[in-house]
This record gives C-alpha cells, structure tokens and sequence, in this order.
C-alpha cells in the first residue's frame, strides 16, 4: 500500500512537471477552468434571478448541489477520467499499452492514475472554496452524522463512476475508438449538475434509474 | 476554374476523411444533444416554477426553440471544430510540406474547417430533427423567407468569425509551443458570450453591455435573433456590417500573424 502510495506521489510529481514545461499553456488552461466554473454559476444565477425556486431548491441549496457536483467531478478528471476514458484507447490503439504491462506494478493502477491533471487540481481550489461559500450560506446546518453520510456517499459517487468510466474504456479493447461514447457519458454525468426537480413524470424516473451517479 | 476544382477536391477529401469514424461523431453529437436536452428539462422547470408565460423576452416556446436551434450551431461551430491542424502543422513541420504544394496553406486550412463544419453539421441536423419531431408542438417554426435567406447570411457570418478567431489563436504557433491553452478558454469565454447556453437577455446589464463588445454574439445568440423575430429588419443590416468589420479585423490580424510567422518559421529533420 505504502508503494503504491510513492508511486502515487511520483506520477503526481511527473504529471506536475511534463504540465508546466509549456507554462503559459498551464495557467492558462487554469484560467479557462475557473472561469467555466464562474460562467455558469452566472448561468445559475440568471437562472435564479426570474424564479425564487426551482421546485422545492432555493438558490442556496443548488449553490450546493453545483459546488458537490464539481467536487466529485473534478476529483474524477484530476486522477482517473481521462487516464481511462482517452489515455487508455490511445494506448491500446498504438500498441504502447504491452510497455505498461511488463512494469512491476498493478496495470490497473497505471492505466487509472498514469496522468494526474494537476492543471484540474489546482482549478479544484475554487470549487472547495465554493462548497465552503455555499455552506456558509445556508448557515453550515448539518450534524457531524449528515457530513459523514456526505462524505461517504462522495467516495461512493466515485467508486460507482470509476466502474463506469473502466466498463466504457475497455470497449477500445474491441473498437477503434471509444471517446464518443465516453463523451456521451460525461454529458449524461452532467445531469447530475442539476436538481431532479426539472424533471417531471416519466423523465424523473427515467434520469434517476439511467443516471444514478446522480 | 482550376482553383475552385482544387478548392472543391480539399473540401470532398475533408469530408470523407470525417466520416471515417463517423459512429464516433455521431456519439459525440448525441452526447450535446443530451447536454441540450437537460438544459430545456431545467428552462421547462423555470417556467413551471415562475409560473409567467415569458421570461427575459421570450416565451416558453421561443425558449426551447432558442436552446434547440442554439445547440445545433454549436453543435458544428464550437463543440469539436477549433480547427488544430494549423497549429499542429506549425510545431511539428509538417507547413513545410504544404508551403511547396501550388495552393495557400491557409485556404487548404479554411476548406477543411469548412469541411469539417458542413459534417458536423449535417450530423447535427439528423440529430437536432428527431428531437424536433418530439417538441414540435412547443417549436418556433420560422416562414418568413426574407428571414430565412438573412438567418442563413448570419449563419455563414458566424461560421467565418469562428474560423478567424481560432485561426488567430492557432497562429500563435509560430511564437508559442502550445496553443490549447487559448482556445480552451476562448472556447469557454464563447459559448457563454456567444449565447449558446441562454439569450444573453438572462446575463445582469454589465456583462451583456460587455459580450456586446465582442464578436461572439454573432455566433449564436445574433442568428437566433434573426430566427425568433426577435430584431427589427432594420437592425439587422447595422449588425451585419458590424459582423464583417470584425470578420475584416481579424483576417487583417490573421495575415499579419500569416506573414510575421512565416518570417521566423524553421523546420528541421531529415
């Protein structure tokens, strides 16, 4: 554990230092990220600035519902999302995935967590910062059992996605090519953005059952 | 004649090469087209919740004809088409071999994202189509041939701004080692700027009186108006011209960068 665990914090130094070799490229990836985030809470603000709520979620509650979905996303792109869903094809496409293969290492492991993004790590500051805010808006009300049932449904959220995210991969094992699907699964993740109270009959049943990440 | 033989070569040659993974594209089209689908599920929640037949200018119906519409131009003008050949061409060498061939670079580049555009767009249309066979009752639909014909001007109109803004972007090659960076965020400054989420109607004053400074509401937000009756025939000519003086600002940036980089452009190997 404790090996895999270096290994973990040498890939991450790695990663760090193959990103800033093009470091205006680096900031401004940063840049881009923090204002994609900022843009569509103007979205959800504009939103909110011609209803008071949307079903039962006040303004304070989607702020949450946003900070959470982008923490458990970005959790997601930092370490395994694109190692699997775009990194892994490439490999297995150009034949360089048999080099990973013969390391004295788990290849699950490599294959997962090879590039860690830390250009999504550092734009992952704003987001806690965001959660925080939106915390304090709704006046930190939660008991120690509610943050723990939060934080352990949040790991859940990613042991369920990394599944998902290895099942879509391993089909490039088959196919030429498998990011089209894995787009089509980031856009079905983003459901998860909003409250399931935009839904009505048969869609909310729908969206709950199809997309349970949610 | 030769030339627009040549031209026409360039363009069928992009466009079959598109279609080589065209499950792929289709998938990736699918994928927005969800994306869209969501965003009219909330805009449906958001006049079910205020309980008011329009909002910020536009009823229900112009509303989800607005993300429809607005999701198919993006669908082939900003989700996949950023045009990277030419900055790939430019760090890896390979302009060199183009620079030799008995046609501009540039156009080669210019009938390719066109070619890339017209794919994607196609693709988009099949899949905007069925969703529109689902919504049709709660669809704008638009008669008015005027309208169509000055609808199709602003479309092209948009086309050509996307492909200069990028291309200008993707030039910084000669002086940069990696360009993503700026058309990442210029990608995500335009979608929202340009109207591809919601009319910019919905934006506090400030930020609409600053996205009015930029070109991007020509991309989407400026067709969809024509589309939706939601400007006066007589405004749309002032805004057309609008539209070419940024066209011509930026094809006058792109052949200075065009010119400065070829200046100081070195390729080596074998």
């Amino acid at each position: 554990m404790r090996r895999y665990a270096r290994l973990f914090m040498l890939l991450c130094r790695v990663s760090l230092m193959r990103q800033m070799a093009y470091r205006p490229h680096f900031f401004l990836m940063i840049f881009g990220k923090v204002i994609r985030m900022v843009l569509l809470l103007f979205f959800f603000q504009a939103v909110f600035l011609k209803v008071d709520r949307l079903g039962q979620w006040t303004f304070d509650q989607v702020l949450l519902l946003f900070a959470t979905f982008h923490l458990v996303d970005y959790v997601m792109s930092i370490t395994f999302q694109r190692n699997l869903s775009y990194h892994l094809p490439t490999l297995i496409q150009s034949g360089n995935l048999d080099s990973r293969m013969t390391l004295p290492i788990n290849s699950l492991f490599m294959a997962s967590l090879e590039n860690i993004d830390m250009m999504d790590f550092i734009s992952f500051i704003p987001c806690l910062g965001l959660l925080v805010y939106a915390l304090h808006r709704l006046g930190f009300a939660f008991t120690w059992l509610q943050a723990l049932t939060y934080g352990l449904l949040i790991v859940n959220a990613l042991i369920f996605l990394f599944a998902v995210v290895l099942i879509i991969a391993t089909i490039s094992f088959w196919t030429t090519q498998s990011a089209g699907l894995a787009r089509v699964f980031d856009d079905l993740t983003r459901v998860g953005r909003y409250p399931l109270d935009i839904f009505e009959g048969f869609w909310k049943f729908f969206s709950s059952m199809s997309c349970p990440w949610r | 004649m030769p030339m627009m033989r040549k031209a026409l070569f360039i363009f069928r040659l992009a466009f079959i090469e598109r279609s080589a993974y065209r499950v792929n594209f289709i998938l990736e089209i699918s994928g927005g087209i969800l994306s869209i689908l969501i965003v009219v599920f909330l805009w449906l929640a958001v006049y079910r919740s205020s309980g008011r037949a329009e909002l910020g200018g536009y009823s229900l119906a112009e509303m989800i004809t607005y993300l429809l519409g607005g999701g198919l131009i993006n669908s082939f003008l900003l989700t996949t088409a950023e045009n990277p050949e030419t900055s790939r061409a430019i760090q890896d060498g390979t302009l060199s071999n183009l620079l030799i061939q008995p046609i501009n670079p540039y156009w080669v580049w210019l009938l390719r994202d066109l070619a890339g555009k017209a794919f994607l767009g196609v693709i988009g249309l099949a899949g905007y189509a069925i969703v529109a066979l689902f919504l049709n009752e709660r669809l704008v639909f638009l008669f008015d041939p005027l309208r169509l014909i000055l609808f199709g001007v602003a479309l092209a109109a948009a086309v050509l701004l996307q492909f200069l803004t990028f291309e200008s972007l993707n030039l910084l090659a000669f002086w940069v080692e990696n360009t993503y960076g700026f058309r990442f965020t210029m990608r995500v400054i335009m979608e929202v700027a340009g109207g591809a989420i919601i009319p910019l109607t919905f934006f506090p004053d400030l930020l609409q009186k600053v996205f009015a400074l930029l070109p991007f509401p020509y991309l989407v937000y400026f067709p969809m108006r024509i589309y939706l009756n939601k400007i006066e025939f007589a405004e749309i000519l002032p805004e057309l011209v609008r539209a070419a003086a940024w066209m011509a600002g930026l094809a006058g940036l792109n052949a200075i960068l065009w010119k400065r980089g070829l200046r100081q452009y070195t390729s080596m190997g074998d």
